[in-house]
């Protein structure tokens, strides 16, 4: 076998004193080679994206290489003067990376960042180098090179900038790229977009490419071969279909046991039952213009959305950013008021004054980090809606010490702030806090967006087991339709503001009716492979 | 870029209205006129007469317009000490106030920005902590005090620089420069402190954005790094902090033209205000202001044109 | 205690400068006890007398003591600062909730903010000491107006971005009031910003106190604050500089070691945070 463009051997990342564990990155050897792509998979702080920024040496100072060899091309990066890995940086080995908004200097127009890499490492001349930009700007299938490249950041789209990223980095053919988890700030279709570039230029100039992810439905779509990543550590190393059809490792197959689908449905999906609890109809909501201007029309986030949801029931709401999900269900909440339409809930309009909104409604946000109030303890946030109900404080921790052990937390947990709890331990207190109001409908706004795969499994089979126990209806939000057909009973879809199909959710999931529907679940990465469709039927 | 120079022009309006109003209030606020025109002893007939001359019979608001229309006109009044029109006693004054502001913004923004760039690149070390204390140091002793620090030094001991007084530059500029120098220097050290500090913040924050690493990964050498990427995305708090300043500036014009004795707005005002002489009073008051908020106009357009981000 | 030391060694900044301007606290209290020469005792035969060691700072033109004086003094300079930060935070803090919180108040507030703000502050103060009586209250306030849109923009912009944030739109979810979210979960947040900015605003509430009296538009000569004995040394500095070198100095260290202390406390709270 040739000799790989990459070679990582015994790679340790020592972790500043006082982190969880010593290493962030343990004895990893890797190798790629020209023309494949390794995908190093992992959830967070499994140490994969750590090993990427060691192999560019841009690891932030905290982090130090403790021991183990970079070869690159047989050449030892981490023994090489700084002066001689800052030429081969941008020039023989490139990096695209996970927030394309703020990896792109916002002050450059996007030619000029192309140009970029051209200026640093080239004597060509102004012509040349505008040359060479038109020609990378066709590479990577950016559209009107001549108004795009006089575009700012701010100006491009998500599946633009990532592009223009890619345009810079392939600049000079460099013989290594590693793209840090590249799509996964991108919608679905956009990713697709970009994942299909990525592997077409590859094929054509033979680039090796080191890809960092947390989605196997990515590593399916993209990589020749895999490495698994834990606490550290490769657990496991193989060709993309071997690792990911026939998992040996006992963490590779939990993880992807975990993956959200039809398959870890905890029951089947339940005919629509006849009393609504949720009503809505006619809904919109249009935002005013910013700024003074007079002519500008407001921003129509959600058009004439009806929908209704009965007892128990669960309803997931999937849509790409920019749908209006979000809106709709900030909307129900009436956490912004609607411009029009109308929503009840158990029979109550919930625009009428005296009605009793958190014991109807209650929201569980994206993000568990920002939904407690950092300087309260646990207990002060389990309590607030029962003591504004007048309940007294006795019987209102009572009240929240029993669903904090529901939700599978202490009663220890109530003296503490949210500062001593995990990510997934957040969001279950929040879902917990949203219960002590008995509400009949909980909205999830993307709850279990932000959280790792497996937490993202114990979250969601919490929320159906409290939902069998108390009794609610669920109005999941999600972007994610595997989640959404693992939880719900119906999906509707939305795009543009508007609903474009509605209906149980495996009918949905399975044959798409409508043509954005098809495109955003055509577009869900690991479809074209055989292998992975099957391997996802079985989990199915 | 019109079009938004318009819009912020347009949007400056207002602010300059309340100032007016402000300083109207003032004048009603300060006493009655008539009576101070009248003298002590005079007849309540006289001041009738005096107040339907002046129009003080009038709504306040018809006199608001009124004072509106007449200094629209370019009328401000006149004195009450010597009955100069206050146009031409600021005409005057102008010279020595606009010299010693312009030095002082030229020697702060070039050795603020400096001195921050210095501290940022050496985040951390003893030149950070140096230039730090530099600045805590430039916020805490009155611009009064470093002034008369200089005079003491350079003038008394070392008699290198005359201590006090002023030349027109037309007259002798050689001689205009060495009268300028002390208090620009003194009037500099919290205008300096500022920009240094702002310089030293926006660049440490810059230089731990996502695209710097992106630089990095492109190879770009650490100068490259520092002076085009960071030291550009850093421009617009150095720039807005240098409007903020204008008004540090203005306050240390009034103090620095006392202790060195220059006929400047500063001196006028003070002067004016000792001797109650309200129509000077507010004059100036109205005058700094304007420039202020103008100045701080340039200041939004500049960094318009600094960051592509900012669109109205 | 040894936590405080423990705190004391990572934050020097906010350790010196507490430890000065305690300093001067104590000075300003126990001065008149201090003992040595009277601020106001007159001793012909000492006019204008150079440092020395009975005189530490030297004297006035009057034989008056100026290091007296100036122990004196501190009380009047440290109260001026205290008081402006107090009400500059107290009023500012009002208006800033107002606004950020009563939509329809929010462009009449800040537009009368921005007006302030457009006035330069010695401008603002000249003006209102002219027309007031000069004294004491008229200083705090003169000086104090200045910085009230400053408190004011703070508050209102961190009380606009918190109501961004999940947990405060959990609290609305949960049925909490809206005093109840402004009070108990909005600022608290501000709380920590809120100080750092109140020392700067005493640190320049002092400094503009004493160029006021300096100029002679501040306080009434008869009260011996720092600014006014250097206002007495204006005409005699070429015979007697000391006259306003050491209250200046001791103003300047004063003043320093306020400032000193608001940025240890900007840097502890960052680290907190972080």
């Amino acid at each position: 076998m040739a000799e790989p463009v990459l070679r990582i051997e015994q790679l340790s990342v020592a972790l500043p004193p006082g982190a969880e564990r010593g290493h962030a990155v343990e004895a990893v050897s890797l190798e790629v080679h020209a023309g494949e792509v390794l995908c190093l998979v992992g959830e967070s702080g499994s140490g994969k994206s750590v090993t990427a920024f060691a192999t560019m040496g841009l690891l932030p100072p905290a982090l130090r290489i403790t021991a183990g060899r970079v070869l690159f091309h047989g050449r030892d990066l981490l023994r090489l003067p700084p002066a001689e890995l800052r030429s081969l940086r941008g020039q023989r080995l490139a990096m695209i990376f996970q927030e394309p908004m703020t990896a792109l200097n916002p002050t450059m127009p996007a030619g000029r960042l192309i140009e970029e890499p051209l200026r640093i490492h080239t004597s060509l001349g102004a012509a040349a180098r505008r040359d060479r930009v038109r020609e990378l700007m066709a590479l990577v299938r950016l559209p009107e090179p001549e108004q795009l490249s006089h575009r700012y950041a701010h100006e491009l789209s998500g599946g633009q900038r990532q592009r223009v990223m890619i345009a810079m980095a392939l600049a000079l053919e460099p013989a290594l790229l590693i793209a840090d988890e590249p799509t996964t700030a991108l919608d679905v279709t956009t990713q697709a977009g970009v994942l299909a570039l990525i592997k077409d230029i590859q094929a054509r100039t033979g680039t090796a490419v080191l890809f960092v992810t947390h989605d196997f439905g990515v590593v399916a779509e993209i990589a020749d071969r895999v490495a698994v990543m834990q606490r550290g550590q490769v657990v496991e190393q193989g060709s993309a279909e071997a690792v990911l059809a026939a998992p040996q490792h006992a963490y590779t197959r939990a993880l992807l046991a975990a993956l959200p689908g039809p398959g870890n449905r905890d029951r089947p999906p339940r005919p629509a039952a006849d009393l609504a609890v949720l009503e809505v109809r006619g809904l919109s909501k249009t935002y005013p213009p910013r700024g003074l201007g007079l002519r500008r029309a407001g921003v129509a986030a959600v058009r004439d959305v009806s929908l209704s949801l009965g007892v128990g029931e669960t309803l997931a709401v999937v849509g790409e950013s920019g749908s209006g999900k979000s809106s709709l269900a900030r909307c129900i909440a009436r956490l912004v008021p609607p411009s029009g339409g109308t929503v009840a809930v158990a029979g109550q309009d919930l625009s009428a004054p005296d009605v009793l909104l958190p014991q109807l409604v209650q929201v569980v946000f994206q993000d568990p980090n920002r939904s407690l109030n950092p300087r309260w303890t646990v207990g002060q946030s389990m309590v607030e809606g029962l003591r504004n109900l007048g309940t007294p404080a006795v019987e209102a921790r009572s009240v929240a010490v029993d669903l904090l052990q529901r939700v599978g937390l202490g009663a220890e947990a109530m003296a503490r702030t949210p500062h001593a709890f995990s990510g997934g331990q957040r969001q279950r207190i929040c879902i917990a806090r949203a219960l002590t109001m008995r509400p009949r409908l909980l909205i999830a706004d993307e709850a279990v967006s932000a959280l790792d795969v497996s937490v993202q499994a114990q979250v969601l089979l919490l929320l159906g087991s409290m939902q069998r126990d108390l009794g609610f209806s669920l109005l999941f939000v999600t972007h994610d339709l595997h989640v959404a057909v693992q939880v719900a009973d119906r999906i509707a879809v939305m795009h543009r503001g508007e609903i474009v199909e509605q209906g149980p959710a495996l009918a949905v999931f399975r044959q798409p009716k409508h043509a954005y529907t098809q495109e955003l679940f055509g577009s869900a990465p690991g479809r074209r492979r055989a292998w992975w469709r099957e391997a996802m039927a079985r989990l199915d | 870029m019109l079009r938004f120079a318009a819009r912020r022009l347009l949007a400056a309006l207002p602010v300059v209205a309340a100032v007016s109003v402000l300083v109207f209030l003032f004048l009603r606020a300060s006493g009655d006129p008539a009576a101070e025109l009248a003298g002590e002893d005079a007849t309540p007939e006289r001041l009738a007469a005096i107040r339907a001359a002046l129009e003080l019979d009038l709504p306040v608001w018809q006199q608001f317009l009124a004072w509106l229309g007449q200094l629209l006109h370019g009328e401000f009044g006149r004195s009450l000490i010597s009955g100069d029109t206050v146009a031409r006693m600021v005409g005057e004054r102008l010279e020595a106030t606009l010299s010693l502001a312009l030095a002082t913004i030229l020697v702060s923004v070039l050795l603020g920005v400096g001195l921050g760039m210095l501290a940022a690149r050496h985040r951390g070390g003893w030149l950070d902590r140096a230039v730090g204390l530099v600045c805590v140091g430039g916020f805490s002793v009155p611009s009064f005090v470093v002034g008369y620090l200089l005079v003491w030094w350079f003038a008394i001991s070392l008699g290198w620089l005359p201590a006090q007084g002023y030349v027109r530059i037309g007259e002798d500029a050689l001689e205009w420069s060495r009268r300028i120098a002390l208090p620009a220097v003194a009037m500099s050290t919290v205008f300096l402190a500022l920009i240094a500090r702002i310089t030293r913040a926006s660049l440490l924050e810059t230089l731990d954005q996502d695209y710097i690493r992106t630089a990095r990964a492109l190879g770009a050498t650490e100068a490259r790094v520092f002076l085009r990427v960071a030291l550009r995305n850093a421009a617009v708090p150095i720039v807005t902090i240098i409007g903020v300043g204008f008004g540090v500036v203005l306050t240390g014009v009034v103090v620095t033209e006392t202790v060195f004795n220059l006929p400047g707005l500063g001196r006028l005002v003070v002067e004016a205000v000792l001797a109650r002489d309200y129509p000077v009073i507010q004059c100036v008051v109205l005058l700094f202001s304007v420039v202020y908020v103008l100045l701080n106009l340039v200041v939004d357009l500049a960094y318009a044109a600094l960051d592509p981000r900012i669109r109205y | 205690m040894t936590a405080a030391l423990a705190l004391a060694r990572r934050h020097g900044a906010l350790a010196v400068g507490g430890l000065l301007l305690a300093g001067f606290v104590l000075l300003a209290l126990c001065g008149p006890w201090l003992g040595g020469a009277d601020a106001q005792a007159m001793l012909p035969g000492q006019r204008l007398r150079a440092p020395s060691a009975l005189h530490w700072f030297g004297s006035d033109r009057l034989g008056r003591d100026v290091f007296a004086r100036v122990v004196h003094g501190s009380g009047a300079s440290l109260a001026v600062g205290l008081a402006v930060a107090l009400l500059s935070g107290l009023v500012g803090t009002l208006l800033g909730l107002l606004a950020g919180y009563v939509r329809w108040l929010d462009g009449i507030i800040m537009r009368v903010m921005d007006g302030v703000m457009a006035i330069p502050g010695i401008m603002v103060a000249i003006a209102l000491v002219s027309v007031l009586d000069a004294g004491l209250g008229t200083v705090i306030a003169a000086i104090g107006i200045n910085d009230i849109p400053r408190v004011a923009r703070l508050v209102r912009g961190a009380l606009l971005s918190l109501r961004e944030e999940p947990y405060v739109e959990a609290a609305t979810m949960l049925g909490t009031s809206g005093a109840g979210i402004v009070f108990r979960h909005m600022l608290p947040g501000v709380l920590a910003p809120l100080a750092v900015l109140c020392t700067h605003i005493a640190a320049s509430a002092m400094l503009l106190e004493a160029t006021l009296s300096f100029l002679g538009l501040g306080l009434p000569p008869d009260i011996p604050s720092w600014g006014n004995i250097m206002a007495d040394g204006r005409t005699l500095f070429r015979v007697a500089p000391w006259i306003i070198l050491f209250p200046g100095l001791t103003l300047a260290s004063a003043v320093f070691a306020i400032n000193l202390l608001g940025d240890g406390l900007q840097d502890a709270l960052e680290a907190r945070r972080g």
